[in-house]
C-alpha cells in the first residue's frame, strides 16, 4: 500500500505546505501570528496561475505569487505591528481579502490550461534534498547567528529587546513580509508544481494546515519537513483511496486532512510531548515602547 | 554650534534641559534639568514615583520626551531610540534587568552591540565576554540561558553589556536594592573602577547611606521636579531626608503581640513544588504560621519562594506534601473561597490588577459574587459598587480622578494601594505579601509596614516574602530563609541578626555546617 | 529641510464617541478602496452605488442580516473572553444539519407546528453548542489552540454535510441535485410578507435574533457571568489569581457562541431554503462574515444589530453585483475584509494619540 509512488506524491503535496510553514515559523518567532497565511496561499495560487497563463513563464509566476503574498504580509505587519490591531482579526481579514482578490483576478481565467508548469518527475529526490537544505539553512540562521537572536528576542520579550537596542517594529514587519512572501510562493508552487490547474477556491484550507504544522513543529524549521511530509502523505493517501479498488467516499476522505490536523494537535498538546511546545512568549502581543513594565 | 547658556563646564558630558514627560496626562517629569560630568558618580534621589526612572529612560532612548533638549559634549542631539543613546555612549543597567530569558548571555549582549553585523556568529564576542567577566570577577558563563541566572547575575550581564559598549555614561537604576552584601561590594568596586577609567556613573538609589558614601554630586527629584542639586560634601542624612519627603516619616507602630491566643492558621508539611521547567523548586518544606504573627521569609529571587506562595495561594500544583489552612487541606477549598480567605499582595501588578478595566471593576475582583453586591443573585449592582469604590479610594488615599478611569492610568504606588485596599477590605485571616516595598520609597514603606503590623495586631497572620533582608528583619516576628528550595527557620526576631540572614540567603544549609564545626 | 515626525502616546481614556466615529470612517475608507479595486476591473462606480442603495432597503439584506447577527452576537461573547472561536461556520452547519435530519426523518407530520419548531430550535442550539464544546474542552483541558481547532471542525462539518446531501440524504424528488427533499410543512418557519409579497425573512428567527442580542447585552454588562467573561478576556493572569474558574468561562462562552450559530443554521434551512443543500451554499461563509460583524459592532450586541444589518446589505449587494456586472460574488470579500482591516487599524486612534512634530 505504501508504494514509492505514494511517497513521491507525499513529497510533492508536502512541498507547498513546507514552504508556507517555514515562512510562518519566522513570522511567529518574531511574535506575529499571521492567520492571513490562508488567504496569502490562495492568492498566491491565483496570481501564479494568471501570470503563467499570460506570460508562459513559471518563474515569473512564482515571483509574482511571492510578491502578492509579500504585499499581504506587509499589510498584516503594518496593521498589527504599527497599528497594534489584534493579530487574529487582522489575519482573518486578510484571508478574506486574499480570497476576494483571488476570485476577482482569476474569474476570467477559469478553465484555461497552463501553458507550462514545473515538472518534477523523477527529480523528486533533488526536490527533497533541497527542501531539507533550505530547512537546515533557515534553522541555522534562526539559532546560530545574530539575525536569529534578533528575531527570537522580539518574539520572546519585545520590551527588553527594545531596551537592548533592537528595532522591534522593523524586525516584526520584515519577518511578516518574509512569511507572506514564502506563503505566496507556496501557493504558486501548489498550482505550478503540484496540481497544475486552477479554479476558484484552489488552495483553500492549505494555509490553515501550514499554520498547524508550525505549532506541531514547535516553531523549529528542522521539524517542519517531517510534518509537511505527513500532511502531504495524508493528501496523497486521499487521492489513492478514491480510486479503485478502494473507492472511498470523496467527501468523507476530504475531511481527513482536517481531522488529522486536529488529532495531531490534540496528541501533542494532551501528552507529555507538550513540554516541547513552548510558543514564543510574546506571540500575538502588540508592542508599545512606553508600556509600563511593573 | 548651539551651546546653551547654562553649559558652564567643559567637563559636562550630558546636559538635559527642560525635560517634560506626561503619561496619560499625568506629568511624570516637569521641566527637569540634569547634567552629568566626566568621571563623576552622580546620585539621583527621590521618593517613589518621583520620575527618576522616567528621566533616565528618556536619556537612553526608551521613552520619548514631550519637551526638552539634550546636549552631549556640548552638541544638541536627538535621542530617538536606544540605538541613538548607544551611539553617544550612554547605557543603562535597569532597575529590573531587561534581558531575554530564552536567549543566552552571549546572544543577549550581542543584540546591543551595533558593531556586530547580523550574520555574526558569536565566536569573537564570546571570547570578549569571558575576558571582561574575569577582569571584573563577574563569574558569568556566556553560554548560559538568562532564564537560569539569578537576579544579581542578570544585573552583571547588563553591566558587562555597558562595558562592552565602552559607554562613557553608565546609568544604574537601583542596582543594589536586591543584592546581598557580597554582591553589593562587587557593584561598588565596579563603580570605582569605572570612575577611574573616566566614565560617569548615574546612580539611582533609595538608600541614603549609600548615596552619601559614593556620590560626588546629588540631584533630588520630587514629583517630577528637581528640588535640589548639591555636592556630596554639603549633604547630610538629615538634610537629604528633609529634601526628599514632605512629612517626617511615621514611627514604626509598637508591637504588642497577643501571644496567648495563638491559633494555627497555616501548616505546611513536606511540600514539594515544581517550576515551569519541571525542576524541584520547593523541596520538602515545613512551615507553621499562627494568628497574630508575621513570618518573614527572606531569600534571593528564584530560590523557590514564588513557587511556594503560588502553591499556598492555590495557583500552582503541589507535587507532594500537605498544605493545611484553617484546619483544612487547601485542596478542600474551592478557588474562590480560598482567594477570599487569603489576601495576596504580589510584586507583579498584572497578577492583581486588570490594567484595562476601570478602578471600580478592579476593586470588586474578589467581591463580585458576594450577595451584598448582587441583586437577584446574578445582577451586579454597579451603583453601589461605584459608591463602595469611591469610599475605598478615599480611605486608602488612592490618587485617582474617579473610580471610572482605567486602573492602568494609575501610578505604580497607587496601583499598589489599590491592591492593598481590595485585599484588606476582605478582612482575610492570612495575608501573603511579596516584596511589598520593592518599589516603594522610605515613607511609603514605613506606612505599608505599619499597616501590616496593625493588621497582625488584630490577630491575623501575615506571610512576608522578601528579597530585602532588612525588611524581613524589621517587621517579622519569626524569620526564615529560603535557599535553593529549602526553607530554614532561623528563629525569632531577637535571636537573629542581619548578617546571619544574609549568610543563609547566599549559602543556605552550608552555613549550618560551618556553625556546627566552629 | 523640514522633517515631519509622528510618534504615538497612549490615551488615558478612549477617544470620545470612538464607538461611532471609527466604524463609520472605516466604512467610508473601505468603500473607497474597494471602488478603486473594482474600478481597475472596469466596474462603473455609478452602477456600484445604485446596487448599493437598492440593497440598503432590500428585504434580502435583512434576510442575510439574521444569520450574521445571531452568529455575530455569539462570537462577541467568545471574543469578549478572548476566546477565538472561528468556528461559527461549522456551528451554523451543525445546527442546519441536525434541524434538517430531524425535520426530514424524525418529526412526525402530525406534530403541532409550534412544538415542532421549538423542538428544532432547541436541537439546533444544542448541535451548535456541542460542536463548539469540542474545541472548548480541548482548550480548557489541554490548551489546544482554539483558532485552529474550530477552523478544522468547520472543514470537517462541511464535508459531512456534503457527504449527506450527495449521498444518503439526497432527495428523491430532486432530480439528482445534491440536496434533500423539501421539509414537511409543520417544520417550516413562517416568512414575513410585505405588501402581499413573501420575503425570505423568517419571523421566528428574526425575533430570536433581536431577543438574543438584548439578553446577551445584559449578560455581558450587567451580570456576574459577564464580569467574569470580561475579566478573563482582559487578563488571564488576573482571572487565575482572582480564582475565577477559567475552564467554566471557556465552556460557557463557547456553548453560547456555538448555540446561537446553531440557531442561525436552523433558521437558514427551515426558514429560507426549506431543505438541506450543499454546505458551501447553506452557510456561504456567513460564519466568517459574522466575525466581521462582531468586530464592526465593537463586540457590543446592540452595535452588532447595526453592523449585522450593514454587512447584510453588502452580502445582498454582492449577489446583485454578480448578476448585473459579472463580477464574481467572492469580490464582496475584498470589501468586507478591507472594512475589517481599516476598522482595527483606525481603532488604534481610539487608544493612542499621534503626536506630529515638524522639526528642522
Ligand atoms: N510606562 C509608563 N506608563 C505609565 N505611567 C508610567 C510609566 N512609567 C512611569 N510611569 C509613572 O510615572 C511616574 C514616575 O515613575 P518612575 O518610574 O520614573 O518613578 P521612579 O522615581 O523611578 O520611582 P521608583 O523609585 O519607584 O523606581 C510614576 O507615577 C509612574 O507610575
Ligand atoms: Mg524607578
Amino acid at each position: 500500500m505504501i508504494s514509492l509512488d505514494l511517497i513521491i506524491r507525499a513529497i510533492l503535496a508536502g512541498t507547498p505546505l513546507l514552504i508556507a510553514s517555514l515562512g510562518e515559523i519566522y513570522t511567529e518567532r518574531s511574535g506575529v501570528l499571521n492567520l492571513g497565511l490562508e488567504g496569502i496561499f490562495v492568492l498566491g495560487a491565483a496570481v501564479s496561475f494568471v501570470t503563467t497563463v499570460d506570460s508562459g513563464n513559471v518563474i515569473l509566476g512564482l515571483i509574482f505569487a511571492g510578491i502578492a503574498g509579500g504585499i499581504l504580509g506587509l499589510i498584516h505587519g503594518i496593521v498589527s505591528v504599527s497599528f497594534r490591531g489584534r493579530q487574529v482579526v487582522s489575519g482573518l481579514a486578510l484571508t478574506i481579502v486574499g480570497y476576494g482578490i483571488a476570485s476577482l483576478i482569476g474569474a476570467k481565467y477559469v478553465g484555461k490550461p497552463l501553458p507550462t508548469y514545473i515538472y518534477i518527475g523523477d527529480k523528486w529526490i533533488i526536490l527533497l534534498i533541497s527542501e531539507l537544505a533550505i530547512a537546515f539553512l533557515l534553522w541555522y540562521l534562526l539559532f546560530k547567528i545574530k539575525l536569529g537572536a534578533i528575531i527570537r528576542s522580539v518574539g520572546e520579550d519585545p520590551i527588553s529587546a527594545y531596551g537592548l537596542g533592537v528595532d522591534v517594529v522593523k524586525t516584526r514587519i520584515l519577518t511578516t513580509l518574509f512569511g507572506g512572501f514564502l506563503g505566496g510562493l507556496a501557493g504558486g508552487w501548489y498550482v505550478l508544481g503540484y496540481i497544475h490547474i486552477w479554479t476558484e477556491g484552489t488552495g483553500m484550507g492549505r494555509g490553515w494546515i501550514a499554520l498547524a504544522i508550525v505549532i506541531v513543529s514547535a516553531w523549529n524549521p528542522l521539524l517542519a519537513p517531517i510534518f509537511s511530509l505527513i500532511f502531504g502523505g495524508v493528501e496523497a493517501a486521499i487521492w489513492r483511496f478514491q480510486l479503485p479498488p478502494y473507492n472511498f467516499n470523496p467527501y468523507l476522505l476530504g475531511a481527513t486532512p482536517y481531522l488529522t490536523t486536529l488529532l495531531i494537535l490534540v496528541i501533542f498538546m494532551a501528552t507529555p510531548l507538550k513540554k516541547y511546545f513552548r510558543p514564543p512568549k510574546a506571540l500575538g502581543i502588540p508592542f508599545y515602547r512606553e508600556e509600563r513594565t511593573i | 554650534m548651539n551651546i546653551p547658556p547654562t553649559f558652564l563646564n567643559s567637563n559636562t558630558v550630558v546636559l538635559m534641559r527642560g525635560i517634560t514627560k506626561e503619561f496619560y496626562g499625568f506629568k511624570a517629569l516637569d521641566n527637569v534639568d540634569f547634567d552629568i560630568k566626566k568621571g563623576e558618580i552622580h546620585v539621583l534621589l527621590g521618593e517613589n514615583g518621583a520620575g527618576k526612572t522616567t528621566l533616565v529612560k528618556i536619556l537612553t532612548g526608551v521613552y520619548l520626551m514631550d519637551k526638552g533638549e539634550i546636549y552631549i559634549d556640548g552638541v544638541k542631539r536627538d535621542i530617538r531610540n536606544v540605538g541613538d543613546a548607544v551611539k553617544y555612549g550612554i547605557s543603562i543597567v535597569n532597575q529590573y534587568p531587561q534581558l531575554i530569558d530564552e536567549l543566552t548571555i552571549t546572544e543577549n549582549i550581542s543584540l546591543s552591540l551595533r558593531s556586530l553585523g547580523i550574520i555574526h556568529r558569536f565566536n569573537k564576542i564570546k571570547e570578549k565576554i569571558i575576558e571582561y567577566s574575569d577582569k571584573y570577577s563577574f563569574k558569568l558563563d556566556p553560554d548560559k540561558y538568562v532564564r537560569d541566572l539569578s537576579f544579581s547575575e542578570r544585573q552583571r550581564v547588563e553591566i558587562l553589556k555597558a562595558i562592552l559598549l565602552d559607554s562613557k555614561v553608565i546609568i544604574m537604576d537601583e542596582p543594589t536594592t536586591l543584592l546581598t552584601t557580597w554582591e553589593r561590594k562587587l557593584i561598588y568596586q565596579f563603580m570605582k573602577r569605572a570612575k577611574e577609567e573616566g566614565r560617569s556613573i548615574v546612580l539611582i538609589t533609595h538608600k541614603l547611606s549609600e548615596a552619601l558614601e559614593v556620590a560626588d554630586r546629588i540631584t533630588i527629584l520630587k514629583k517630577g521636579r528637581v528640588v535640589a542639586r548639591l555636592n556630596a560634601e554639603d549633604a547630610t542624612y538629615g538634610k537629604l531626608m528633609k529634601l526628599m519627603f514632605d512629612k517626617i516619616h511615621a514611627k514604626t507602630v509598637d508591637r504588642k503581640r497577643d501571644v496567648d491566643s495563638r491559633n494555627e492558621i497555616l501548616r505546611i508539611e513536606d511540600l514539594v513544588v515544581l517550576d515551569e521547567y519541571g525542576r524541584k523548586a520547593v523541596k520538602n518544606v515545613n512551615l507553621k504560621l499562627y494568628s497574630g504573627e508575621i513570618v518573614g521569609i527572606a531569600g534571593i529571587a528564584g530560590n523557590g519562594q514564588r513557587e511556594l506562595i503560588e502553591a499556598i495561594y492555590g495557583v500552582r500544583r503541589r507535587e507532594a506534601g500537605k498544605i493545611i489552612f484553617l484546619g483544612r487541606d487547601i485542596s478542600k477549598y474551592n478557588a474562590r473561597e480560598l482567594r477570599k480567605l487569603v489576601g495576596y499582595i504580589p510584586d507583579k501588578i498584572p497578577e492583581a490588577v486588570i490594567l484595562n478595566m476601570p478602578i471600580y471593576e478592579n476593586l470588586i475582583l474578589k467581591k463580585y459574587d458576594d450577595s451584598m453586591i448582587l441583586r437577584k443573585k446574578i445582577f451586579i449592582d454597579y451603583k453601589s459598587v461605584y459608591k463602595y469604590s469611591s469610599s475605598l479610594i478615599s480611605e486608602y488615599n488612592i490618587a485617582a480622578e474617579d473610580p471610572g478611569v482605567d486602573a492602568g492610568t494609575l501610578s505604580g504606588g497607587n496601583l499598589q494601594k489599590l491592591v492593598l485596599a481590595r485585599e484588606l477590605s476582605l478582612d482575610p485571616p492570612l495575608i501573603i505579601a511579596v516584596n511589598p516595598s520593592k518599589t516603594l520609597d522610605h515613607f511609603s514603606t514605613e506606612l505599608l509596614h505599619s499597616t501590616l503590623i496593625k493588621y497582625r495586631d488584630r490577630g491575623k497572620a501575615i506571610l512576608l516574602v522578601s528579597e530585602d533582608s532588612e525588611e524581613v528583619m524589621k517587621v517579622s516576628d519569626r524569620i526564615m530563609v529560603m535557599h535553593e528550595g529549602n526553607l530554614y527557620e532561623l528563629g525569632s526576631k531577637d535571636e537573629v541578626d542581619l548578617g546571619l540572614i544574609e549568610e543563609y540567603m547566599i549559602r543556605g544549609g552550608e552555613v549550618e555546617e560551618v556553625i556546627k564545626v566552629g | 529641510m523640514f522633517k515631519i515626525e509622528v510618534t504615538i502616546k497612549k490615551r488615558s481614556r478612549e477617544l470620545p464617541y470612538s464607538g461611532f466615529i471609527i466604524p463609520l470612517s472605516s466604512i467610508i475608507i473601505s468603500i473607497s478602496i474597494s471602488l478603486i479595486i473594482l474600478g481597475l476591473y472596469g466596474v462603473d462606480p455609478g452602477k456600484f452605488f445604485k446596487v448599493f442603495t437598492t440593497a440598503l432597503i432590500s428585504p434580502s439584506s435583512i434576510r442575510y442580516a439574521i444569520p450574521l447577527i445571531l452568529s455575530g452576537v455569539g462570537l462577541a461573547v467568545a471574543y469578549k473572553a478572548n476566546v477565538w472561536n472561528i468556528g461559527a461556520e461549522g456551528q451554523i452547519l451543525a445546527g442546519a444539519l441536525v434541524a434538517s435530519g430531524l425535520a426530514l426523518y424524525y418529526i412526525p407530520p402530525t406534530m403541532p407546528h409550534e412544538a415542532a419548531i421549538l423542538l428544532l430550535y432547541i436541537a439546533a442550539f444544542l448541535a451548535g453548542s456541542l460542536t463548539a464544546l469540542i474545541p472548548a474542552i480541548l482548550k480548557a483541558l489541554y490548551n489546544v489552540n482554539e483558532v485552529l481547532s474550530t477552523l478544522m471542525i468547520n472543514y470537517i462539518m462541511m464535508q459531512i454535510v456534503n457527504y449527506l446531501v450527495y449521498g444518503p440524504w439526497r432527495g428523491k424528488k430532486e432530480y439528482g441535485y445534491p440536496r434533500t427533499d423539501i421539509f414537511p410543512n409543520n417544520t417550516i418557519l413562517p416568512q414575513l410578507e410585505i405588501g402581499g409579497l413573501k420575503t425570505t425573512i423568517n419571523i421566528p428567527t428574526l425575533i430570536l435574533m433581536i431577543g438574543s442580542a438584548i439578553v446577551i447585552y445584559v449578560i455581558l454588562f450587567k451580570t456576574k457571568w459577564g464580569y467574569e467573561i470580561r475579566v478573563y478576556g482582559l487578563s488571564e493572569e488576573a482571572a487565575r489569581y482572582g480564582g475565577l474558574e477559567i475552564w467554566k468561562i471557556i465552556i460557557l462562552v463557547m456553548v453560547i457562541s456555538g448555540g446561537l450559530a446553531g440557531l442561525a443554521g436552523a433558521g437558514e434551512v427551515l426558514g429560507v431554503y426549506k431543505q438541506l443543500i450543499r454546505a458551501e451554499r447553506v452557510s456561504a461563509g456567513f460564519g466568517y462574515t459574522a466575525i466581521i460583524v462582531a468586530w464592526l459592532g465593537n463586540l457590543n450586541p446592540l452595535g452588532i444589530l447595526l453592523s449585522g444589518y450593514f454587512i447584510g446589505v453588502l452580502v445582498s449587494m454582492g449577489y446583485t453585483l454578480q448578476i448585473f456586472t459579472g463580477v464574481p460574488y467572492g469580490t464582496v470579500n475584498i470589501f468586507t475584509g478591507t472594512l475589517l482591516l481599516t476598522l482595527i487599524s483606525l481603532d488604534f486612534l481610539s487608544k493612542y494619540s499621534p503626536v506630529i512634530r515638524v522639526r528642522r
